[in-house]
């Protein structure tokens, strides 16, 4: 694994953000394999502290391509799936897949990522904690999760629909003579083509793969 | 607010009562606990009681643990022969109710096991041991993983040692510093080191004592030297000797005392928890369609 470090470069500061400066109680260490950032992490809403939670993120090299394994540390969050928290490894689920994908272009570095799903993550839990289930409104499990994005983001219940959008964001190149999604008729070129070309921008073609190939499983089981 | 007052209030802010959530919870589960070992060891009528931070009045909201010691009489074979026996009958004792988290060096963590609050840390350490004679004083704990498997100790001495320094409001916030820095240092570390560091400072503000601890860690030239009033020339503490620990501690102290003076107290213990915080989260409640939520993957 290497020896743990403190210092961080430049080129790597540029992708962590100035952590430490709006984050005091959080640590940064460098391995040879990530950067692990560990600490107290205050949820911080319209100035006041909710709360705080001893946290460890472990960040690839890769980032923003690989999403950081979030961990509490504290254990105050059960291991628990219905608390979207492994309890094999006790990662926190913070993000689904594909809406990481999607705003994965806004958090160009890590302290956007602490800023964003990491927080909305521990608000999600402190609403848990205070009304005792969800009232916020996590995913649902698994496939039914993803269904439910692409739900949300076409504005649409049909799988049918979700699917055919989803095979014009698999492929490597916007295919503008493919039929539209929305069932139209039209072509893509003359139908929803900005739409089409601004989700590819969002989500790659190897999360819309595996999304596909989720729909194309829950389609199945419905018959 | 005076910088003194804010720290008290900070203090105030992190105090546990007696009517408080975790408190009731905590005693709760020793209830449990002496129950179970009450019926485990039904021959033997181990000791049990509380000792660590509650009894020694140092307990944070951000870093507490219940200590609950379980010694059995230094003649007594019911719980095992040798203090592994009694340590790892102890923890098969507790297993039924418990998830039970035996990596720690001479005690036994105590965690959820239901559904509901599954691994979910009740911050409960439980501490087998054996007197050592028929005084019931100096006990015997059992050491893993270290060089001696037997480590002499006094519960007594350590909880007297640290609630009667006259230092605990600031042992405290050096636990809730230690903790939002993640600095690892063993709490009993730490507050022999307060006291080792402060006793000529006791009457001084709180203040002023905090600015002094970190000017002294800064200034440590060498080892620290810190000895268990328990049993000063047996136990070794030099695990804290450990240069890479000093030199973070050193640093640490450093940039809190610089942060300190740029920005002033507030930059290191942060705002004060808010009473509108229920509010606060029902107002998230209809906001939530502009977050990210959480999922739950495949084969997790």
């Amino acid at each position: 694994m290497g020896t743990p470090s403190t210092v961080i470069s430049k080129k790597l500061q540029k992708v962590l953000g100035d952590i430490t400066e709006d984050y005091p109680d959080l640590r940064i260490t460098r391995t040879t394999e990530s950067v692990e950032i560990t600490g107290s992490l205050p949820i911080i809403v319209s100035g006041t502290v909710l709360d705080r939670f001893l946290i460890e993120i472990q960040v690839d090299p890769s980032y923003p391509r690989k999403i950081p394994r979030v961990y509490e540390l504290g254990g105050r969050i059960p291991k628990s799936l219905h608390r979207h928290t492994s309890p094999k490894t006790g990662e926190a689920c913070v993000c689904l897949i594909d809406q990481w994908s999607w705003v994965a272009s806004k958090c160009p570095t890590v302290l956007e990522f602490i800023n964003g799903p990491v927080k909305d993550f521990f608000l999600w839990q402190l609403c848990f904690i205070q009304y005792g289930k969800d009232r916020c409104g996590a995913w649902a499990h698994e496939r039914n999760g993803r269904l439910e994005f692409y739900q949300a983001i076409l504005d649409t219940d049909d799988p049918g629909t979700i699917r055919k959008f989803l095979l014009h964001l698999s492929e490597p190149k916007y295919k503008a003579n493919w039929l539209c999604y929305c069932g139209s008729g039209r072509k893509a070129c003359k139908c929803h083509k900005s739409s089409i070309i601004s989700f590819r921008s969002k989500i790659s073609p190897q999360v819309a793969r595996s999304a596909l190939q989720d729909i194309k499983e829950l389609i199945r089981a419905s018959k | 607010m005076s910088d003194l007052e804010y720290l008290l209030s900070i203090l105030q802010d992190q105090s546990l009562s007696n009517e408080s959530d975790e408190i009731k919870m905590l005693r709760n589960h020793r209830k449990d606990v002496e129950g179970i070992l009450k019926t485990a060891f039904e021959e033997s009528i181990p000791t049990i009681r509380y000792g660590g931070s509650y009894a020694k009045n140092t307990m944070i909201r951000e870093h507490y643990d219940l200590d609950v010691i379980c010694y059995f009489k230094h003649d007594d074979t019911g719980a095992g022969d040798t203090l592994k026996d009694i340590f790892n009958n102890v923890a098969e004792a507790l297993t039924d109710k418990y998830f039970v988290d035996d990596n720690k060096r001479s005690s036994l963590r105590l965690r959820g096991k239901g559904q509901e609050d599954f691994q979910v840390d009740f911050h409960i350490d439980v501490v087998p041991g054996r007197f050592t004679d028929d005084k019931k004083e100096d006990v015997f704990i059992y050491q893993q993983s270290a060089e001696k498997e037997r480590l002499k100790t006094n519960l007594e001495k350590h909880v007297t040692h640290i609630r009667d320094s006259g230092l605990t409001d600031v042992i405290s916030l050096v636990k809730l510093w230690n903790t939002r820095r993640v600095l690892e240092v063993k709490t009993f570390v730490l507050e022999l080191m307060v006291i080792e560091l402060l006793t000529s400072h006791k009457s001084k503000p709180l203040d002023k004592q905090l600015l002094k601890f970190w000017q002294s860690i800064v200034e440590l030239d060498g080892n620290v030297t810190v000895e268990d009033p328990a049993n000063p020339s047996g136990n070794d503490l030099s695990e804290f000797n450990y240069q890479t620990q000093q030199l973070l501690l050193k640093s640490t102290a450093q940039s809190t005392l610089d942060q300190i003076e740029n920005g002033g107290w507030k930059e290191v213990f942060g705002e004060l928890t808010s009473d509108d915080k229920a509010r606060v989260i029902e107002g998230i409640v209809g906001q939530s369609s502009s977050r990210t939520k959480p999922w739950v993957p495949p084969a997790l």
